[in-house]
């Protein structure tokens, strides 16, 4: 029996009207004919006679059959054969009932209409059955053979998991499952096939012998649509002035339809805080809460209405402040004046540091002194050296300032007295390769100090140092300084006087840490840039620009299947929740991937694991059928319109001469 | 209807196979219509015609002494008198005049060239002077008129390598002729006389004169009488570029009209310049022409 796999295609078919018509208003076409004299002859219109010859009836017929028949090739015509079943080969038959258990999967009812599948399946199904149950990992296996009740319990304890899906475990495992006897191997996938799970899948399955058939489930349906969906995508804590916290939420809605819903915060175990939130079509809202500080350790935001998914509705968090960033000196014991004062410049510049989030700085100049002794813990990221002279070599710093800037540390250096013997230890010491020339300036340049030079196009100083925000920069003054020349290879200079002296030389290392060396002294002495707008975002641009951008200070953020840490003890996300690990607090947040209602388009799909498509519903009834082959007939009607369209164009090639041979000759 | 057998051989569906004007002459004139024309004429002419036997008191100057020697018989010379009368054949031997349609077994130049052959072919057995004038947009032949068997072969050879192509120029054509034309003559116009109506009675007015006698034989196609039977033509026009697409059935009637119009115009100019005038088709037995020019031909004799 013919059927297509595009029967809309047959509509196509109306275009035989084409070809009638065209018979029906045929205008006999005119031929040169010779006659003696037009004196009489007047034009006149030549009547649609139509064509009337037997033989203009079967070209109208072999065209109306050529239009057919194309028509019926758009429509894609395969033949169904009802086999007899073969008690052999129903013997070796395996098929394998792979189930997406992705957290997906539990939203528009998919989760349920799988199960219900499964089991019919189960039922109908002839030779050995097996299951496969599979989100981001192959999560449950039952090679085929197993017996029914195992399957059917199997089934209906399936739940859904956490981790972001990924068929791709699905298409690599399937193919082991089957046994190497089985003489024909169906693989049966019951999945919505959502879009982030599956548009990286690919496996030809059907070239490895498995017969694929993909059953959709949790589609849209009736009232069920896959738009229908709101998802809480970012809850986070943040400072809002003292003694508060404020919470700052993004809601996501999915569908084509504006939106309110009613959004909580709750903490304690009760709710807070209630407000309703305004959602823009296909768009998100944000919506805060702020709370009295240290009152909770936790919270979470949920939304109050129900929709089509619920797994990604709640979020909780983490009211607690991540520690602040460190930072520390080394400066000689016997610190004098000078000293002290370019320490305090530098304390209350970077102390001052920060934003309104987590991002601060805190002085812990025991964990600096740590560093110093030699503690590889130690927590501090910048790090003064101020004053470097004779006791850094004599307490054999150089090994400890590399380690710590090798793991990733900033560390800033300035001179001490006198400043050939820094030169000398910073050789020494492998920081950097330059040669000293002499200390320029003094007391005698009081009135006449140098300035910095216009910084050079595409310097990463530049980002911050721009046009007017220049000018401060631009305006102060160095007092002295020492003269470096031949600076090595790898050494940047962002900053130079008038005369193109170096004035800052810096060093990045492939750990990511940064060796900052300043040929003068931060204090008033050296210079005025301590006193100026300029000092303290100079100083962070040294330290940390024109590297990749700081990880915002916040509690680590984990998907389920994420893991934090390193070495044997790690901790690995499982489930949404706030956590505590050591002393490090983090939170797992539902995957947001799986939020999308977007599936793969059918034809997708087929291209990516071959195989045939059919809905729940379809398959119900084909499966129910018995045993059917297709042999597709797409190459026969094609040959059959190729010839008809071949015999209709000889046939209808217009004849030479007159207006029919014997009609007239001439002498 | 019975054909017989005379008929049949004026009919130019069986004359159409005979290639030899000579022998189609013979065939028409002395097998379809014995006794059509006039007896010759014996007297004194130049043409030997018979020896019959002396009769007493006739002039010893007709006795041929040489036989009466072989023979010892006397026996008479008869000469074919010749007569004073000449016949100029004007054909016109235009790309139209070779149309021949569906219905017609030759073209029309074809059946010019039959009747010119078996006029001369009468004109030489009535010891008449012939000649011929044949044209198109210039002189294909001029044969000028003289009488004896051997001029009767030069101008059916003549006839025979017509051929019709140009476009027809009456006037000019006329003009050259008729200025040369000798005393007490009857002249025979073979043409389709398309576009010639006016043209023809100015170029005609000398056959008001008794000494001419003018004889207009208008040879038309089957198909330029009704046109032909097809659904739709695109008509080209045979001595000129223009292109006409009609639907025959459409115009046939109209067309019809105004040919039979046409005709009569040309019958009404001709005859008050009294010249004769008749319109044949190519399809039409020639012994209706034969005997409109012997008619005439004695009238005028």
């Amino acid at each position: 029996m013919i059927e297509f796999a595009q029967p809309a295609a047959l509509w196509t078919a109306l275009a035989v009207g084409l070809p009638i018509l065209a018979h029906m208003a045929y205008r006999q076409v005119t031929r040169k004919y010779p006659f003696p004299s037009l004196r009489f002859i007047r034009p006149s219109r030549i009547p649609r006679t139509g064509r009337k010859k037997p033989s203009d009836l079967l070209l109208l017929l072999l065209r109306i059959l050529l239009f057919l028949t194309l028509s019926a090739l758009l429509a894609d015509p395969y033949w169904i054969r009802e086999s007899t079943p073969d008690a052999k080969n129903e013997v070796g038959k395996e098929t394998l009932l792979a189930i997406d258990v992705s957290p997906s999967m539990q939203g528009w009812n998919g989760l349920e209409d799988a199960r219900n599948l499964a089991l019919r399946l189960i039922d109908e199904e002839e030779g050995k059955v097996g299951l496969v149950a599979f989100g981001q990992n192959i999560l449950g296996e039952w090679k085929p053979g197993v017996g029914k009740e195992e399957l059917t319990q199997a089934v209906e304890g399936l739940r859904h998991d956490w981790k972001k899906g990924n068929a791709q475990t699905l298409l690599d495992r399937a193919t082991g499952l089957f046994s190497p006897s089985a003489t024909e191997k169906k693989l049966v996938i019951i999945s919505d096939f959502q879009q982030s799970d599956w548009q990286t899948a690919f496996r030809d399955l059907p070239e490895l012998g498995v017969k694929v058939d993909l059953q959709r489930v949790g589609s849209d349906e009736g009232q069920r649509k896959r738009s229908d969906n709101l998802s809480v995508v970012e809850a986070r804590a943040v400072p809002a002035g003292p003694g508060k916290v404020r919470v700052w939420t993004v809601i996501r809605n999915w569908d084509d339809e504006a939106k309110t819903v009613p959004l909580v915060l709750s903490a304690g175990g009760e709710i807070r805080q209630r407000q309703e939130v305004d959602l823009p079509r296909l768009g998100s809202a944000q919506a805060q809460f702020v709370l009295k500080a240290d009152d909770f350790s936790g919270a979470s935001v949920e939304l109050e209405s129900g929709d089509s998914f619920a797994l990604d509705d709640k979020r909780t968090l983490w009211l607690k402040s991540p520690p602040a960033r460190r930072f520390g000196f080394w400066m000689p014991e016997d610190e004098d004046a000078e000293t002290r004062e370019e320490r305090d410049f530098l304390k209350t510049a970077v102390a001052s540091a920060g934003d309104n989030g987590w991002n601060r700085w805190d002085w812990a100049q025991d964990q600096a002194d740590g560093l110093r002794l030699g503690d590889e813990q130690s927590s501090i990221e910048l790090l003064f050296v101020i004053g470097l002279g004779d006791w850094f070599e004599e307490q054999e710093l150089g090994a400890a300032l590399q380690g710590f800037v090798e793991e990733g540390g900033t560390a800033i250096l300035t001179p001490g007295q006198p400043f050939v013997k820094t030169a000398s230890v910073i050789r020494d010491a492998d920081l950097f390769p330059f040669k000293f020339l002499r200390v320029a300036g003094g007391a005698v340049r009081l009135g006449n100090p140098f300035r910095i030079k216009a910084l050079e196009e595409g310097s990463f100083l530049t980002e911050v140092f721009d046009g007017k925000a220049a000018r401060d920069l631009y305006l102060s003054a160095i007092h002295r300084f020492g003269i470096i020349q031949q600076v090595g290879e790898g050494v940047d200079v962002p900053i130079r006087d008038r005369e193109g002296r170096p004035l800052t030389l810096i060093r990045n290392l492939d750990g990511g840490g940064r060796i900052v060396f300043l040929p003068f002294r931060m204090n008033t002495s050296w210079t005025d840039l301590p006193l100026r707008n300029s000092f303290l975002p100079l100083l962070m641009e040294l330290s940390f620009g024109g590297r990749k951008t700081m990880p915002s200070r916040a509690w680590p953020v984990l998907e389920p299947g994420g893991v934090w840490g390193e070495g044997e003890q790690v901790f690995k996300a499982v489930e949404p929740g706030v956590f505590r690990f050591e002393d490090q607090w983090l939170e797992v947040v539902p995957s947001l991937a799986e939020s999308i209602p977007e599936v793969l388009a059918s034809d997708e799909l087929l291209q990516s694991v071959g195989g045939k498509f059919s809905s729940s519903r379809v398959s119900a009834q084909a499966e129910g059928g018995g045993k059917e082959e297709q042999e597709p007939l797409w190459l026969w009607f094609a040959i059959l319109a190729a010839s008809l369209l071949i015999i209709e164009m000889i046939w209808s090639c217009p004849t030479r001469g007159g207006i029919t041979k014997g009609d007239s000759t001439h002498a | 209807m019975v054909e017989s057998a005379e008929s049949s051989l004026l009919d130019p569906a069986h004359l159409k196979g005979i290639e030899d004007y000579s022998l189609l002459a013979r065939v028409v004139v002395d097998g379809a219509m014995p006794g059509i024309h006039r007896s010759l004429r014996q007297g004194r002419g130049n043409e030997f015609f018979q020896y019959r036997p002396y009769e007493r008191g006739e002039d010893m100057k007709v006795v041929d002494w040489k036989v009466f020697a072989k023979r010892d018989e006397l026996v008479s010379k008869t000469f074919q008198e010749d007569t004073n009368f000449t016949l100029y054949l004007v054909i016109d031997a235009s790309a139209s005049m070779g149309y021949q349609g569906k219905r017609a077994s030759c073209s029309k130049l074809r059946y010019a060239k039959m009747l010119a052959a078996c006029f001369a072919y009468l004109a030489r057995r009535q010891g008449d002077r012939f000649g011929l004038f044949a044209y198109s947009d210039e002189v294909q032949q001029w044969i000028r008129p003289q009488s004896g068997s051997g001029h009767l072969n030069r101008l059916l050879v003549s006839l025979g390598s017509l051929e019709a192509k140009g476009k027809n120029d009456h006037e000019q054509a006329w003009d050259r002729f008729t200025n040369g034309l000798p005393g007490r003559s009857m002249i025979v116009f073979l043409s389709d006389f398309l576009e010639a109506e006016d043209t023809l009675s100015e170029r005609l007015r000398f056959s008001l004169s008794a000494r001419y006698e003018c004889l207009c034989l208008q040879i038309l196609d089957p198909d330029e009488v009704d046109l032909p039977n097809a659904e739709a033509i695109r008509f080209a026009e045979m001595e000129g570029d223009r292109e006409i697409s009609s639907a025959p059935p459409a115009i046939r009637e109209k067309y019809q009209n105004d040919m039979s119009a046409f005709i009569e115009d040309l019958r009404e100019k001709l005859a008050s310049v009294s010249a004769e005038f008749d319109s044949l088709r190519s399809d039409q037995e020639l012994g209706h022409a034969l005997r409109r020019f012997l008619g005439l031909r004695n009238r005028k004799a």
